[in-house]
C-alpha cells in the first residue's frame, strides 16, 4: 500500500469530486508503484487553514513511494499527481501542493 | 512548503486565536529562514489522530525544506510555542513542537518543483509572484 495524505479545506470539494479524486489517486499509485493507495483524507475546518497568513484554498496531496525515485521520475509523477488534483478540485496549480517522498526508513 | 500542522485538544485553541497564530508562524518562519510568505501553510486541527498529542495539549508539526540549521529550527519552534502561549493561553509545558526536513526536490507547488533554500527569487519570478 502507498500511504497518501490528502488535506483539503472544508466545503472546497463536493462529495462526488472527493470520491473521484480518491479513485484517480488510487489508479495513479497502481500505475506508478504497482500498489494501492491508503488514503488519509483530512478536512481542515472553516477558518482553520492559512496560506501566507490568509485563509487558505490549498489542497495538499502527499505520499510515500515504495522505492527510491530518480528526480526525473519523481518530477514526472509530481506533475501527474498535480494534474489529477487540479482536474478534480477545480483549483489552480498555485493552490495545489504535492509531495512524493522516498520510502520511510 | 513549509506546512505547519497544529493539532490541539478540542477547545484549547479558540477559533479567534488561529489567525494570529498563523500570522506569527508565517512571520517567524520567514524571518528566520528567508522563505517567501506564499510558501507557508498553517493548518489547525482538533484531536486529529494523525498527529498524536499524547498527554499534552498542543502538537505543532512542521514539514520544512531541508537545509535549515539546527539553531534556526530550534528558534522557529521556540517562537511558535511563545505565540501559542500568547494567543491561546496554553502553557509552554503543554505544547510539543517538532519539524521534519524534506528535500525541496520532493515537493511541487504552482506546478513546479520547489527551489532549494536561497534560490526562491528566480523561482518566484518565474511564477509572476516576486
Amino acid at each position: 500500500m502507498i500511504p497518501v495524505m490528502c488535506i483539503v479545506q472544508d466545503g472546497q470539494i463536493p462529495p462526488h469530486a472527493e470520491e473521484t479524486l480518491k479513485t484517480r489517486i488510487g489508479d495513479f499509485t497502481r500505475r506508478a508503484f504497482d500498489a494501492s493507495a491508503d488514503i488519509d483524507w483530512i478536512v481542515v475546518s472553516e477558518g482553520s487553514g492559512f496560506t501566507a497568513a490568509a485563509p487558505s484554498t490549498s489542497v495538499i496531496a502527499s505520499l510515500h513511494a515504495n522505492r527510491p525515485l530518480a528526480q526525473a521520475d519523481r518530477k514526472a509523477l509530481l506533475n501527474e499527481l498535480c494534474d489529477i488534483c487540479m482536474d478534480e478540485t477545480g483549483r489552480s496549480a498555485n493552490e495545489i501542493v504535492t509531495s512524493i517522498r522516498n520510502p520511510k526508513d | 512548503m513549509p506546512l505547519y500542522m497544529c493539532n490541539a485538544v478540542r477547545g484549547m485553541i479558540p477559533d479567534a486565536a488561529k489567525p494570529g497564530i498563523a500570522a506569527d508562524i508565517t512571520d517567524i518562519h520567514c524571518e528566520i529562514t528567508g522563505a517567501p510568505r506564499s510558501f507557508v501553510h498553517v493548518f489547525f486541527f482538533e484531536d486529529a489522530p494523525q498527529l498524536p498529542i499524547n498527554d499534552k495539549s498542543v502538537f505543532v508539526f512542521g514539514s520544512i525544506r531541508a537545509g535549515r540549521s539546527e539553531d534556526q529550527k530550534a528558534d522557529v519552534l521556540a517562537r511558535i510555542k511563545h505565540s501559542i502561549r500568547a494567543h491561546a493561553g496554553v502553557p509552554g509545558s503543554e505544547i510539543i513542537a517538532d519539524t521534519i526536513d524534506l528535500p525541496a526536490s520532493w515537493v511541487m507547488e504552482g506546478g513546479e518543483v520547489l527551489p532549494e533554500p536561497g534560490e526562491e527569487e528566480a523561482w518566484l519570478a518565474g511564477h509572476g509572484a516576486a
